[in-house]
């Protein structure tokens, strides 16, 4: 059985849930861990976690992290991580307009980066709080 | 003999003052609490990186540009202070040590350029200094994601090579009635190991990474941690200060509030013996005025 913790700056969002498979948005696509997964560290891209336990799942959105497979224990560290149920899909909705908003005017290459990945990061949130 | 109405206007006087001091002692003691429970929290996502990072750096010999020392001739140095007084010397503290470092730095030919946190800090510096940028609204309510913009802001100038270490003066936390300023250097990232940090370091560290793989490679990771390491140094640092400048205000609230009680009762007495000397003054006019009459 997989362990899990997830961490950000500030706070301890999952401390050793036990979990069948996770889902990761890693760096070369995404990965799924199951038992047994051999040792790795990798950079997460923006995207959905899911971890599975009993067939019930919990959803988070993750970006800018990492995470490190060892063990049979899954950790996950990352600037902003939301579950699905504290997401405001209002919220995203407005992130998402405005981001598109600022995508269509002439923009600096860091800015542009930066828009598009607010996009993205709206896009996952709306698409794991359905 | 001092004038009663006089005494008495100052007791009250003192009485309303003790009772703010003793409101702004208990508003620091409560968000003192709220502010060690941030520092605490942020702990397991620093270690991490950190334990990582060393790791990267010792076992697989990854370089990085924030790892290595260049040779100091402009050096950035952050001021963490406080926006408000009425805390004690916690903000005259971090000045004194800031200049002292200053002092020293270009002695030994070495430019200094400043960064400054906290309103009291703009206001001492900004007269004898010049300051490269002082980021206001940061302690009103610190965020990571606040804290890591100007860290990131900062990070940005040093790779473009302004200058060639990034120091950090600030209140350290000891406990809720000790602060110590001390002054640490945040670029280059120390590699050795600090004592403090070896036991989390030491669970079978020489495994470490055997058989890992690593996605996309090790030094993109590596990319990846050592600014985040930093910021999370600097994230660290200000809730420090944060917490330390409560822990002085409070402290400091709570002498001001002794004073106050203790001026109250050399007040009191003052008045007591005003009192009794007017009353003995009368019966010596009434006694007066009897034998007067015989």
């Amino acid at each position: 059985m997989l362990k899990i913790d997830i961490v950000t700056p500030t706070r301890k969002l999952v401390d050793g849930a036990p979990a069948d498979s996770v889902k990761l948005p890693g760096a070369k696509g995404e990965l799924q861990v199951l038992d047994g997964h051999t040792d790795l560290l990798t950079l997460l891209s923006t995207g959905p976690l899911v971890f599975v336990k009993d067939g019930k799942e919990r959803k988070f959105s993750v970006s800018y992290g990492f995470a490190e497979i060892r063990n049979n224990k899954v950790l996950v560290l990352a600037d902003t991580v939301e579950e699905s149920k504290d997401i405001d899909k209002a919220r995203a909705q407005a992130a998402q307009k405005r981001a598109e908003q600022a995508l269509m005017g002439t923009l600096s290459e860091s800015d542009f980066k930066k828009q598009q990945l607010k996009l993205e990061r709206a896009l996952v949130r709306q698409h794991i709080s359905l | 003999m001092a004038d009663r109405k006089e005494i008495r206007k100052r007791i009250s006087s003192v009485q309303n003052t003790r009772q703010i001091t003793r409101a702004m002692k208990m508003v620091a003691a409560a968000k003192l609490r709220r502010a060690q429970d941030a520092i605490l929290s942020t702990r397991p996502f620093a270690y991490r990186i950190y334990s990582i990072l060393l790791s990267l750096f010792q076992r697989e010999g990854i370089q990085h540009p924030l790892l290595v020392s260049r040779e100091e001739k402009k050096i950035r140095l952050i001021i963490v202070a406080g926006d408000r007084g009425l805390c004690g010397s916690f903000n005259a503290n971090v000045f004194k040590e800031a200049q002292r470092f200053i002092k020293t730095k270009e002695a030994a030919g070495i430019e200094v350029s400043l960064d400054v946190i906290g309103k009291k800090a703009h206001d001492f510096f900004k007269k004898k200094y010049t300051i490269s940028s002082y980021h206001e609204g940061l302690l009103s309510k610190v965020t990571y994601s606040k804290a890591s913009a100007i860290a990131h802001e900062i990070l940005e100038a040093y790779l473009k090579e302004e200058f060639d270490a990034i120091y950090l003066v600030y209140n350290e936390f000891k406990s809720a009635i000790q602060q110590r300023v001390t002054v640490e250097r945040l670029i280059p990232v120390a590699t050795e190991v600090p004592e403090g940090v070896v036991g989390i370091l030491k669970v079978g560290e020489d495994e470490r990474f055997k058989n890992y793989i690593f996605e996309p490679s090790k030094e993109e990771i590596l990319n990846d941690i050592v600014p985040k390491h930093f910021y999370m140094q600097f994230f660290r640092c200000v809730l420090e200060s944060v917490a330390s400048e409560h822990g002085a205000r409070m402290s400091a609230m709570e002498n001001a509030s002794k004073n106050a009680s203790e001026m109250i009762e050399d007040l009191t007495l003052l008045y007591n013996k005003a009192r009794q000397a007017a009353i003995t003054k009368e019966l010596m006019e009434i006694v007066g005025g009897v034998e007067a009459m015989k």
